[in-house]
């Protein structure tokens, strides 16, 4: 039942099957929650981006060009939706451009629900924060699960199907080297 | 290709894994389930048989924005949805916790508004002039659907984010 490919599931839901409809929801929920919050909304805001998305996969589940691709329409329906509340909210302040300014991340710390064995969570989530903005972006969204394609990932983030492999890479190398130096001034 | 024949990004490098199992146990924020809820939620809005008017021209997003020239920051938003012969076009007015509609249909002429916001409906008449005013929109996905007088059309807007 879960392996129905999107586009069977896009054409059934269309035609008012609700368990389709359920399925591609478990299947990208957390994958459209990623998106948002990966543009540093706001718990509220990156769940009014969800609604909104889903809401927009509902009205148009019967004319989506490509419904075997509905995993990239939804990212893309979602990063618009974040770019636009991102836009809305520097809209609203006195001076400065968008891209001048420190958009100050929203996300709420949350407690651990797992007891760290080989590491601080805390140092771990510390040194993910070093990270560049894209980087931060980009594995946040490759730890949605289910995994998603590197055609989601692209469609999101915008970028090249080719780059993410290797920026993946880099980031994760840039990582080690800040756990590392997390555990020195630890230490 | 389908997007689940495509290759998985995954780790391969054993190098990579653990860290990768890092991350997962602490940056990696799983979708709330009152957000998954309200995404099964979505589906009873479904209406195959509404006449959608559509998104063309939005301030607030420059990918959109063909149709309205550039506006300088701190003016209103700007909306304008289309159907056929039908036009929408939606001032945003920014309240404290709200936000209130000035609307104009075309082509010009009396109709009813009937606007879909958080868990509530709100119904306002056009006049003559074509002209509405909705006061207290819930912020978060709004649509409004609109009919004619004249012709008794009824036209639904998108979902949009206000």
């Amino acid at each position: 039942m879960r392996n129905i490919d999107d586009e069977s599931l896009v054409a059934a839901a269309a035609n008012g099957d609700q368990e389709s409809w359920e399925i591609l929801v478990n299947r990208y929920a957390d994958l459209v929650w990623a998106v948002a919050r990966s543009f540093r909304l706001s718990r509220a805001d990156a769940a009014d981006v969800s609604q909104a998305t889903w809401l927009r996969l509902v009205e148009h589940l019967h004319d989506i060009r490509d419904p075997s691709q509905v995993g990239s329409w939804l990212v893309t329906t979602a990063r618009r939706e974040a770019l636009a509340v991102l836009r809305r909210a520097v809209r609203s302040l006195p001076v400065g451009h968008w891209w001048q300014l420190d958009i100050p991340d929203q996300r709420a710390e949350e407690p651990d629900a797992h007891v760290m064995r080989d590491a601080d969570a805390a140092e771990v989530r510390r040194a993910f924060r070093r990270l560049s903005t894209n980087c931060q972006q980009l594995l946040l969204l490759l730890l949605a699960e289910p995994a998603p394609s590197y055609s989601q990932i692209s469609a999101a983030l915008d970028m090249p199907v080719g780059s993410i492999g290797p920026t993946r890479a880099r980031c994760l190398r840039t990582l080690r080297r800040l756990l590392d130096v997390e555990k020195a001034l630890d230490g | 290709m389908a997007d689940q024949h495509d290759p998985s990004p995954q780790a391969v490098d054993p190098a990579d894994e653990h860290l990768w199992s890092l991350l997962r146990r602490t940056v990696h924020e799983p979708v709330p389930d009152d957000v998954r809820a309200a995404a099964l939620e979505a589906f009873r809005w479904r209406d195959p048989d509404a006449q959608l008017a559509v998104l063309v021209a939005d301030s607030a997003d420059p990918e959109r924005e063909r149709l309205a020239p550039v506006r300088d920051a701190g003016q209103a938003r700007l909306l304008t949805f289309v159907r056929d012969d039908i036009s929408l076009d939606i001032e945003v007015d920014e309240r404290a916790d709200s936000v209130d509609l000035v609307g104009q249909l075309a082509p010009v002429g009396p109709g009813e508004i009937v606007v879909d916001h958080g868990a509530q409906v709100t119904r306002v008449q056009a006049d003559a002039l074509g002209r509405f005013h909705v006061h207290g929109v819930t912020r978060g996905p709004v649509r409004l659907r609109c009919t004619l007088q004249a012709t008794g059309t009824t036209v639904q807007t998108e979902w949009v984010l206000l």
